[in-house]
């Protein structure tokens, strides 16, 4: 017997559990000492790796005392007896388990998952069916903000097993408890939402949790399909991998089905460009090319206005034929990886140890470009939950924050002309100072008004730029992969001047001011170029402002008139339905046109369905090669690198950008070296025919009817509003 | 195109322009000879004149065909249209001194008052269809695809029985028009969010019978056939008539989904007006095109056999 | 739940390539816009390949030349120096025609087609407007070296038309020298043949050459012939008097107009008149007549004085004388020729008794049978007006020197232009071509109507 405890274990005790004579090293409790002679009390607090806290009260013990004894806490002693099944225990035991189970939502998540709510399991063995106390009058929260564990605090019984699990034994510090009374809780750091604390995922709460409060999140209805060639990634195998290390191996064995493992042959398409998925990519062995196969051209169909002799023969144009006079050089396009390709030639190199497809499997985007296998590579492709866990997992952090950084700070800081200047020291100072920071949809990064701190870089996601005024919020901006934002702060009084909201999963490189007024104080070019982008986005900010006005009205707002900056208006008194504005358009175009004759009234005109312009761009939200963009903040234009994938069109809430298919030469994927046609889709919309003085639409039509027309102005009159 | 104040320009010009060749006519006329005549050196004046703004007038259809090259904005063109078209009526008149003359000249005179009465006519429709359509037809669409629209409305009726019947299900599907050739603006047609309509009605089969009957002998063949005579749903007044008579046979829970029948059954009958106006108002250029371009070839064999002969 | 109706969910009803698309509307559009042109350019085609020019005809021909309807090519010939146009030209004209020159010292010879407008349906061509006239007579030039007496502005007639050239003489006069007093015979109530009371009118007088109805107060007796010589002069037909029959008065005959009023008795012992004859041949028939009464009354050469009535203080009568038949003759003859040449003859001709010449002379009559020898005139177009409409003086004329031709204001009256008048343009009653230098031309046209008809290949007249 005293085996079972090891020889280090001390001076022996004996005492008497249930009538049989045992003995037991001092320092043991009475638990341990029954338990190691065979004997089982019921629990519910109790984890055999933590330290008991005997909150839960299950284990209660008649000791010889006035009082019943908790067995996981109560040290042996020299000649106790112990009754562990006596009336009065099961008697307190049942009347706990009733209380328990009252506010119990049975059957809980985990009792339906898997049947083994130990609540659940010990009422049902206790005989209790159900309880005669009424259930707690208010609900407490379900949290669903983690992307890998279901909290319900409808279920939790304040074992404490959590807390234990993240402070002792995974040593991250996220639970805590929270409240008194009724009101007493779990809370993840300040009691933020577990998805927007600190945790990490690695699974050690729920694994320890007994009742369904704490349950591994499954993707809705998904388990990843295994492909030809894969193999449901092993724990143990996971494991092994450096990114992995300190992830709880039963985390990783339930959620067995979200990660397999993938071999792929040289020359194997592992994902293309456009299409929508799920999943991200750790390449493990092996390099894959990653590209942007959509040539680099504009939509142009031929046969434009004589639809007689034409069916959609596409062919695309080449960028000088469709020139804008402010050319911003692009000298990158963000995709969702770790590197970003270079425009002239977007062919990028993946090895191991990277990830791709971040975006995709976060926020379910589509794929920002195509990947092949360069060598015979080995990945391992899995579901949001397991990339929560990797990407914030310490290690990884460790390894590939490094890497981020580097990337971060390389391509975007020093790829932006403006910080093209700053030296190799400089940078090499910057990436051992710079953070990356996680942050989850809705939550706020800085706040108007707030003392400014720090400067940002967005390494992936979409950031919302907004600043409040008297009527409301206005967007400014959608910012995304590879943008800046915070120098106007940092730069002038020292005040944010907006508020920024993460959009969705967004990770940002946030440089402190510090290091922020290092920079721009050892590199006059580069204050110099901050500075205008201040000072531009300044004007374009007071501009929106002023022009903003007091208006309400119902039906304007109603169609979301008041977000256009610039409508086309049909006057149909006038108008007599010609179609020559759309062919007007198309034939400016290339014969697609981006302009639909058809849409709601307001007053005599109709409000055709052609871009607005909007003041707050729904359509750039969530672009994975950020091809739609905005110029000189009104017109908004879509790139050529545009991959097709049809997000903006969605996006749209009024219909104005267009999905049109083209025929290109591919490699045939059944025929390799061989060329097939293929059908790809291109983004358009209207784009205000900058080159002209006037849009074609309303310089085409003959009766005068077509206006393109700022909407406050123009319906000025009608709103009675004074035209600012 | 309506004619308002900024026409203005052009019509004091056309004034100007129509008195001076009035005056012009007046003196040569009492001068000549024998009378006014197309081959003196006046009247050739007047015939070339006369030509040249015919010639301008039929170059609209050209300029149309290059909308976006910057020759001049469609409006200028229109008015340009317009006035010298009218004004090329009184002109050749003049040139051919109110005399039909022979076969050819005779067919010409008639093409040429032809035409431009046609096209007044077209001008006085453009100042009052519009208005028309704009009161009578608010659900209105594109013409070209008013039948493909009603296609969708079809499908969307039937989506509404199988609601009402089926009561989940979540509303229609989208419809599956991508298969063919046409390319549909955005993606896949979203005419309904989807997976909303999942509305438990609970009514019984024998409840929602009148409903269904109604939508079987009456809705689907006037669906299917809007533009024929006799159904009551293609009279607002009968329709509504008709509806209402269905809504007392059913319990007040489904009058919801009546009222979406009962609209849709309200914009089939629009775009019927809707179809009628657009012709109206269209119709005219059967006329006045082909006959402007028939005019344009005889005049030019006119202007070459009667300078030869 | 209530039907959407959002932009979005509208817009993507929409084909966005229905405007490429056929819809009726547009395929009606343009098959009529291929069709009609191509219908028109056809029909040219067609006629062009069957060398009907019909179409281009700008007017119906007249009436003369109606049959060269199918026969374009007849009058529109290419001349030899005109690159593009085929215009009717003299040539074309004179392959029929002969459009004799108006006059020798005319400036320029306008073309035919410029006063002879063609394609104005079935008018006369001949109908040429004043400006064809005026063109020259408007202001007139001659050739150089030449002039012309004709005034130097005429460019119409209402407006300036010179008024009769016998009328802008200094003293404008009849020169006829018959003496006639219109006034006297137009009273009413003059004394007529047998003693009746008549009244004239003017036809009884004045009357056109082939009128037949009988002269009322012509003469009942066979009257000697007159001498051709003193036969009325005949008038010529040509462009102005194509029909004298009808266009001009005659010249009253003494015979016709005169004789049942005005006797020609020389002698009480005869019934018998004078012929209306030269003198010679009155002073024969006297003669003759006398001596054929002396012969047959030879009584009456004894000269018995009548029974002495005078009173007493006068000179006695002669005493009865014997006289021979010669000298009776001769005396009788005497008195009847005093009576003829000095009162009977007299009253209406000039009659100048030189001394020393034994018989008068008498003046030529001088009758102006036509006033207007560069105008057309037709009384028988205007037989519905009364003559004294026309020739109101002719009532109150009581001098024969007046001159009795209308002026141009009473034309004027009438022929005037608009709508209630008759025609005043200068064609009415001018020529241009001097028919009297025609030359004959011999057509060769053959009409294609007749083609199918005329079997032999020679053309008709020759």
């Amino acid at each position: 017997m005293s085996t079972l405890f090891g020889t280090f274990l001390g001076p022996m005790v004996q005492l008497t559990i249930d009538g049989k004579e045992v003995a037991a090293p001092a320092s043991a409790t009475i638990f341990d000492a029954a338990r190691a002679h065979g004997i089982t009390i019921p629990t519910l607090c109790h984890m055999q790796n933590e330290t008991p806290v005997g909150v839960c009260r299950l284990c209660v013990v008649e000791a010889g005392g006035r009082v019943l004894s908790a067995s996981c806490v109560r040290q042996v002693e020299n000649g106790m007896k112990i009754l562990t099944n006596s009336d009065r225990v099961v008697a307190a035991r049942k009347t706990l388990l009733e209380m328990l189970m009252a506010d119990h939502p049975s059957p809980c998540a985990r009792e339906r998952h898997s049947g083994d709510c130990e609540l659940e399991m010990q009422a049902r063995n206790h005989g209790i069916t159900e309880s005669r106390y009424p259930k707690r009058y208010f609900t407490r929260p379900k949290d669903d903000s983690s992307l890998a564990i279901a909290v319900d605090h409808e279920a939790c019984i304040l074992c404490d097993r959590c807390i234990r699990a993240c402070n002792e034994i995974r040593q991250n510090l996220v639970l805590g408890r929270m409240g008194k009374g009724g009101g007493a809780g779990i809370a993840f750091d300040l009691n933020n939402p577990m998805g927007e604390s600190s945790c990490i995922s690695c699974g050690e709460c729920m694994v320890s949790c007994p009742t369904g409060a704490l349950t591994n999140k499954r993707i809705a209805g998904t388990e990843l399909p295994i492909p030809a060639g894969a193999v449901p990634a092993e724990p143990e195998d996971l494991l092994e991998l450096p990114v992995f290390k300190g992830v709880s191996g039963t985390f990783l064995e339930m959620n067995k089905g979200a990660i397999v493992k993938r071999v792929f042959n040289a020359g194997d398409v592992i994902c293309r460009e456009g299409e929508f998925g799920s999943t991200a990519f750790y390449i493990a062995e092996g390099k894959a090319a990653v590209s942007i196969s959509t040539p680099m051209a504009h939509v142009k169909t031929s046969g434009g206005a004589a639809g007689w002799f034409s069916r959609l023969t596409s062919s695309l144009t080449g960028r000088d034929s469709d020139v804008r006079d402010e050319e911003t050089s692009q000298t990158y396009i963000p995709i969702d990886a770790s590197v970003d390709l270079a425009y002239g030639n977007p062919v990028a190199e993946l090895g191991p140890g990277d990830l791709f497809g971040e975006m995709t499997c976060m926020s379910f985007y589509p794929r920002s470009a195509t990947v092949k296998a360069l060598t015979d590579c080995t990945m391992y492709e899995m579901l949001r939950n397991v990339l929560d866990i990797l990407l914030k997992n310490k290690s990884f952090r460790a390894r590939l924050g490094k890497e981020y950084k580097r990337r971060a700070l390389e391509t975007h800081l020093r790829g932006v002309p403006m910080f093209s200047e700053l030296s190799p020291d400089f940078v090499e100072r910057l990436m051992d100072n710079v953070k990356l920071i996680r942050l989850s949809p809705g939550q706020v990064i800085c706040k108007q008004g707030e003392p400014a701190d720090s400067f940002y870089l967005v390494r992936i996601g979409f950031v919302k730029v907004t600043e409040s005024f008297p009527g409301g919020e206005l967007v400014i901006a959608y910012l995304s992969r590879g943008d800046s934002f915070g120098e106007i702060g940092l730069l002038g009084a020292g005040a944010r001047t907006a508020t920024c909201i993460a959009l969705d999963h967004v990770e940002l490189c946030k440089i402190s001011a510090e290091d922020f007024n290092a920079m721009v104080n050892q590199f006059p070019g580069v204050r110099r170029g901050l500075q205008a982008l201040a000072d531009e986005r300044q004007r374009q900010n007071a501009e929106r402002m002023a022009a903003l006005g007091t208006i309400s009205l119902d039906s304007f707002l109603g169609q979301g008139l008041m977000e256009a900056q610039s409508l086309l208006v049909l006057d149909l008194v006038r108008c007599t339905r010609c179609d020559a504005c759309v062919r007007a358009c198309a034939d400016a175009h290339d014969g697609v046109t981006r302009l639909v004759r058809e849409g709601q009234r307001f007053d005599q005109f109709l409000v055709a369905t052609s871009c607005r312009h909007c003041k707050d761009p729904l359509c750039m939200v969530g672009c994975p090669v950020g091809s739609i963009r905005r110029r000189n903040s009104l017109e908004v234009i879509i790139e050529d690198w545009c991959i097709g994938c049809g997000l903006c069109a969605r996006n749209c809430p009024y219909g104005n950008i267009n999905l049109h298919p083209f025929e290109v030469m591919g490699d045939d994927p059944n025929n390799p070296g061989r060329r097939i046609a293929m059908v790809k889709q291109k983004a358009t919309s209207c784009d205000l025919c900058t080159e002209h003085a006037e849009p074609s639409c309303v310089y085409a039509c003959p009766h005068d009817a077509a206006h393109r027309v700022d909407p406050r102005k123009f319906f000025a009159e009608l709103l009675g509003t004074k035209v600012v | 195109m309506r004619i308002d104040e900024t026409h203005r320009v052009w019509l004091i010009a056309s004034i100007l322009i129509l008195g001076a060749a009035t005056a012009v006519y007046v003196i040569y006329a009492l001068a000549a000879p024998h009378g006014p005549s197309g081959g003196s050196t006046i009247g050739l004046v007047f015939g070339f004149t006369g030509f040249g703004f015919m010639i301008y007038a039929g170059l609209l259809g050209a300029r149309k065909k290059v909308p976006v090259m910057r020759l001049g904005r469609a409006q200028a063109w229109m008015r340009g249209h317009l006035w010298l078209g009218l004004l090329a009526l009184p002109l050749i008149l003049f040139h051919g001194g109110f005399h039909f003359g022979g076969p050819l000249t005779s067919i010409l005179l008639w093409l040429l008052i032809i035409t431009v009465l046609s096209g007044v006519f077209g001008a006085v429709l453009q100042h009052y269809l519009p208005t028309i359509m704009l009161e009578r037809v608010p659900m209105e669409t594109i013409y070209d695809e008013i039948d493909r629209v009603r296609e969708q409305l079809r499908t969307e009726a039937e989506g509404f029985i199988a609601e009402l019947s089926g009561g989940g299900g979540g509303g229609p599907e989208a419809v599956e028009v991508a298969a063919d050739d046409r390319l549909l603006a955005g993606g896949a047609s979203a005419m309904r969010p989807r997976g909303g309509g999942s509305i438990q009605y609970g009514l019984a089969e024998q409840e929602i019978e009148p409903v269904r009957s109604f939508f079987e002998t009456e809705m689907l063949p006037f669906l299917q056939a809007p533009d024929a005579k006799g159904s009551r749903l293609g009279d607002d007044t009968r329709a509504v008539a008709a509806f209402t008579k269905l809504r007392m046979l059913v319990p007040s829970v489904a009058h919801p989904v009546i009222a979406n029948l009962e609209n849709l059954c309200e914009e089939e009958r629009q775009l019927t007006r809707q179809a009628r106006l657009h012709k109206v108002l269209h119709t005219w250029l059967l006329l006045h095109i082909p006959l402007s371009l028939a005019l344009l070839l005889l005049s030019v064999f006119h202007a070459v056999i009667a300078l030869r002969y | 739940m209530p039907r959407v109706r959002t932009t979005k969910a509208l817009a993507q009803r929409i084909d966005l390539n229905y405007f490429k698309r056929q819809i009726p509307l547009r395929r009606w559009r343009f098959w009529l816009c291929l069709l009609l042109p191509l219908a028109s350019f056809l029909w040219i085609g067609w006629k062009l390949a069957a060398r009907d020019y019909r179409p281009y005809s700008s007017g119906p021909l007249s009436a003369g030349h109606v049959l060269l309807t199918r026969d374009c090519t007849t009058c529109h010939v290419a001349e030899k120096n005109a690159v593009f146009t085929e215009h009717a030209s003299d040539k074309a004209c004179k392959t029929c025609h002969d459009g004799p020159i108006h006059q020798t010292i005319q400036v320029r010879e306008p073309e035919c087609g410029s006063c002879h407008i063609e394609h104005r349906g079935a008018s006369r061509l001949i109908a040429t407007s004043n400006q064809s006239c005026a063109q020259c007579h408007a202001n007139l030039e001659t050739a150089p070296g030449s002039t012309t007496r004709y005034v130097k502005t005429i460019s119409a007639f209402n407006t300036d038309h010179p008024e009769m050239a016998i009328f802008r003489a200094t003293s404008p006069k009849d020169p006829v020298t018959i003496k006639v007093n219109h006034y006297v015979h137009m009273k009413k109530n003059l004394l007529g043949p047998n003693g009746q009371k008549v009244d004239l009118e003017c036809k009884d007088c004045h009357r056109q050459p082939a009128s037949r109805e009988a002269w009322k107060y012509g003469s009942t007796e066979a009257m000697p012939v007159s001498t051709p010589a003193a036969s009325a002069p005949a008038i010529k037909a040509d462009l102005y008097a194509p029909d004298p029959s009808r266009a001009l008065m005659t010249m009253p005959k003494f015979t016709e107009a005169c004789s049942a009023c005005h006797l020609l008795q020389f002698d009480k012992r005869f019934a018998e008149q004078v012929p209306h004859d030269k003198p010679e041949v009155v002073r024969a028939f006297v003669v003759k007549k006398l001596e054929a009464y002396i012969a047959a009354h030879p009584a009456e050469l004894r000269e018995q004085p009548e029974e002495d009535r005078r009173l007493p203080s006068r000179p006695a009568p002669p005493a009865a004388r014997v006289v021979t038949p010669a000298q009776w003759v001769a005396e009788r003859t005497k008195e009847a020729e005093s009576l003829l040449w000095g009162k009977t003859c007299r009253q209406c001709h000039s009659i100048t008794i030189t001394e020393g010449q034994p018989l008068p002379k008498v003046a030529d009559a001088n009758y102006t049978l036509r006033w207007l020898p560069r105008a057309r005139f037709d009384h028988d177009a205007h037989r519905g007006f009364a003559c004294a409409s026309c020739h109101p003086n002719a009532l109150k004329s009581q001098d024969s020197a007046e001159l009795l031709l209308p002026k141009l204001a009473t034309c004027k009256d009438c022929h005037a232009p608009g709508p209630a008048h008759v025609e005043s343009r200068c064609f009415e009653c001018h020529a241009y071509h001097d028919w009297s230098k025609r030359k004959e031309v011999t057509p060769t046209y053959r009409p294609s109507v007749l083609h199918a008809q005329v079997s032999s290949p020679n053309p008709p007249g020759q």
